[in-house]
């Protein structure tokens, strides 16, 4: 682990102060809407809750103070294409739910889809020091892990370690304390493209927040949607998005894989409005209204308007039936899933145990979705609605709000990564010196 | 370029929303800054010589018409336990009290002015309820002459000056003392002239030597010394020897008693040569008898 941790760190430190102050706020800025939550968080609580690292009582310390949601604007397949435009869009939301809740927050917590994710595993051994495994071990062993090659213009989002093996022992969470002389580790490393990362950075900074650290998409939405079983035994959540879709494969509660898939329920939309030579607001409306992924005999019967570009009053409107508008949306769904599924082969996905995937996102709200996505990715699959955060509104907790609550989950029960442990001391004194060094590097 | 229907706030007024939910901000504009302005403002009026002067002037004029109500005028002075001489020195010190406002009397004023008559020892001073100031004196009572760098000086029993005395005269049966704290130790010196017994014609005065000790000034410059502790019991036997060898009717300067187991005499000149003359016969009468019993 040579890549500078420095920022990090300082963003992770941000993060624990606001906890500590009891007040952070969850961004999510997507294609279609950007959300945020103002979460208070009972600070005592949070602490009792992390010491006995119980999930369960972490989200009882959480409660959402205030909700904000506005259509985002400048935002392109995930990604912040005009930066005075999503800036605005992150005003209007903070400004929505700082108003709720009544009181200033300065941190935030991003997350961030699209950006071209790449998942890599790393595996660092070490030599254990004393007869008992300590933390500064294993700080060495995660420090061990080497990535692969360093590309140009990509930048570390997660660095978490998955697995501890001592000697040949595999499957440890936390080695600390066990006896044993060959410490290993393998490490999920998520690198994405630095661009879309800088931008979103500096849209938030231009809102005159403080970005408290950043979250890979997917990761986020199946923090929340996914439940603590299927995190361990093996699932994946797909994030159908406006603007892409993110899929994060966890097994053991860790993610292991991300992908990102450049399609999403915005080219459902241009679809239909191409097909059906309509505008996009007309082909969105109708889409969200009557759109559906599997047509009955029943939706051959059922007429809906459709005004067709340049098409006069309302009076004479064109009619079509609901079956011709499935059958536009069908064929994009199906591409989507089964870009998906390949994806999810390519990463080995079916070697899993548990298989299960669960589908989330907005695009996740389309009637008969489940059904076509069974037929395309096997039976274990399910939509899931995110999980119910304290004070969330009803207006926020459906399947398109899963990454904002996941962030919300994440923010407050933060996953350990390679730089929340403490750089590992060198036997003698140079590492101590190195260590000062740094710190002023950092610091000053 | 911004959509018609955008909803964002402009940067300007989104940083000052902000900064307003900030608490302390908002606690300052609230609360801090009016105190502070408050404070300012009292500050300023506090600091102007101008206010203060109409303040006062203001403060003055209201003190001024309520004193000026008939309902706080003193009518009548009542001096209880004068004498007629007494109670018209205390009514000269008092001054013009009467008809002024009882608002304006500094009554612990005029009871230290009463008091520092020579012939009052103690002065309650009240304003009663029926507009009357009533005074209550207890007398100084005189006990002796103390006479001080050659003047007379009245003072009572416990040695506090009345008043100049004119002349000894005025006063001849009070007894005379004399000396450096001889008023201080006037209680003494009364015990003494109490005691005096058959000699107190005689007495001119009593005489305090250093401040410490008594001598009893007697008729014809005779001078009895008396000791420091117990000058009563010396006295008494001073009186004893009077009666037995009637010691004062010789030709003695002064009798020391000062140590009460050996008395002492000091004659005069004319007592020395006598006994001188006295011893000369006796011895010569002493010779001639060996003489003629030798012869």
């Amino acid at each position: 682990m040579s890549a500078p941790l420095g920022p990090l760190r300082a963003m992770r430190e941000k993060l624990r102060g606001a906890l500590r102050r009891g007040l952070v706020a969850a961004l999510d800025v997507g294609s279609a809407k950007t959300c945020c939550l103002l979460l208070r968080v009972d600070g005592q609580r949070l602490a009792r809750a992390q010491a006995e690292g119980r999930a369960v009582d972490v989200f009882g310390a959480v409660r959402v103070a205030g909700a904000g949601v506005t259509k985002s604007r400048g935002v392109r397949l995930g990604e912040i294409v005009d930066m005075e435009e999503a800036c605005r869009a992150i005003r209007t939301a903070l400004e929505i739910a700082e108003k709720t809740a009544g009181e200033r927050v300065d941190q935030v917590v991003c997350s961030l889809s699209a950006a071209r994710p790449l998942s890599e595993a790393a595996h660092g051994e070490t030599l254990v020091e004393g007869l008992e495994v300590s933390a500064n071990d294993v700080a060495r062993a995660v420090f061990a892990c080497r990535p692969g090659a360093r590309r140009e213009g990509r930048e570390t989002l997660h660095a978490q370690p998955v697995n501890f093996a001592l000697d040949g022992v595999d499957g440890l969470t936390d080695p600390r304390g066990m006896s044993g002389s060959r410490l290993a580790c393998d490490m999920h490393l998520l690198t994405v493209a630095s661009g879309p990362l800088r931008n979103l950075a500096q849209c938030v900074r231009r809102a005159d927040l403080d970005l408290a650290g950043v979250v890979a998409g997917g990761y986020a939405a199946g923090l929340s949607s996914l439940v603590e079983d299927e995190r361990k035994l093996g699932a994946a959540c797909v994030d159908l998005g406006a603007g892409g879709t993110d899929v994060a494969i966890f097994l053991r509660g860790h993610l292991i894989h991300a992908e990102a898939v450049r399609l999403g329920g915005d080219h459902i939309t241009l679809d239909i409005a191409n097909g059906l030579s309509m505008s996009t607001v007309a082909a969105e409306r109708i889409k969200t209204f009557h759109g559906g992924a599997v047509a009955t005999g029943l939706d051959d019967r059922e007429l809906i308007e459709a005004p067709g570009l340049g098409d006069p009053g309302p009076g004479e409107r064109r009619r079509i039936s609901r079956a011709v508008l499935i059958g536009v949306i069908r064929p994009r769904l199906e591409e989507i899933l089964e870009t998906v599924r390949d994806r999810l082969g390519a990463a080995g996905f079916q070697h899993l145990p548990g298989r299960r995937i669960v589908l989330t996102g907005g695009a996740a709200q389309m009637p008969g979705l489940e059904e076509a996505a069974q037929r395309v990715l096997g039976r274990r699959v399910r939509v899931g609605t995110p999980l119910r955060v304290a004070g969330l509104p009803s207006t926020v907790s459906g399947p398109a709000f899963a990454g904002a609550v996941g962030l919300a989950i994440h923010a407050a029960l933060p996953q350990d990564e390679a730089w929340d442990f403490e750089v590992p001391l060198a036997p003698n004194g140079h590492g101590r010196i190195r260590r000062a060094v740094r710190w002023f590097r950092e610091n000053w | 370029m911004r959509a018609l229907n955008d909803p964002a706030p402009a940067p300007l007024r989104y940083r000052l929303a902000r900064l307003w939910r900030r608490r302390s901000v908002r606690r300052a504009a609230t609360v801090q800054a009016p105190a502070l302005a408050l404070a300012a403002f009292a500050a300023m009026l506090a600091s102007d010589p101008g206010v203060h002067a109409a303040l006062g002037a203001q403060a003055q004029a209201v003190r001024a018409a309520l004193t000026a109500r008939p309902e706080f005028a003193i009518r009548r002075i009542e001096v209880e336990g004068a004498g007629p001489m007494v109670e018209a020195e205390v009514l000269a010190v008092l001054g013009d009290v009467l008809g002024a406002s009882s608002i304006d009397l500094d009554v612990a004023a005029l009871r230290r002015r009463i008091e520092g008559l020579g012939w009052v020892e103690s002065a309650r001073v009240a304003l009663d309820a029926r507009e009357a100031l009533r005074i209550a004196v207890v007398e100084r009572v005189a006990a002796a002459v103390w006479r001080r760098d050659g003047e007379p000086y009245l003072i009572d029993a416990k040695g506090a000056e009345i008043t100049p005395a004119f002349a000894r005269a005025d006063h001849p049966d009070l007894p005379l003392v004399i000396g450096d704290g001889a008023a201080a130790a006037v209680a003494e010196a009364l015990a003494l002239h109490r005691a005096a017994g058959p000699l107190a014609p005689r007495i001119r005065g009593f005489v305090r030597v250093g401040a410490r000790r008594w001598d009893v000034a007697l008729a014809g410059d005779v001078t009895l010394m008396l000791p420091e502790t117990d000058p009563v019991a010396g006295l008494e036997a001073a009186l004893a020897l009077q009666k037995r060898k009637r010691v004062f009717d010789r030709d003695v300067v002064a009798l020391d008693m000062r140590l009460p187991e050996r008395p002492t005499l000091r004659l005069t000149e004319r007592g020395v040569a006598a006994l001188a003359e006295k011893d000369a016969a006796r011895e010569a009468a002493r010779k001639a008898a060996r003489r003629e019993r030798g012869a």
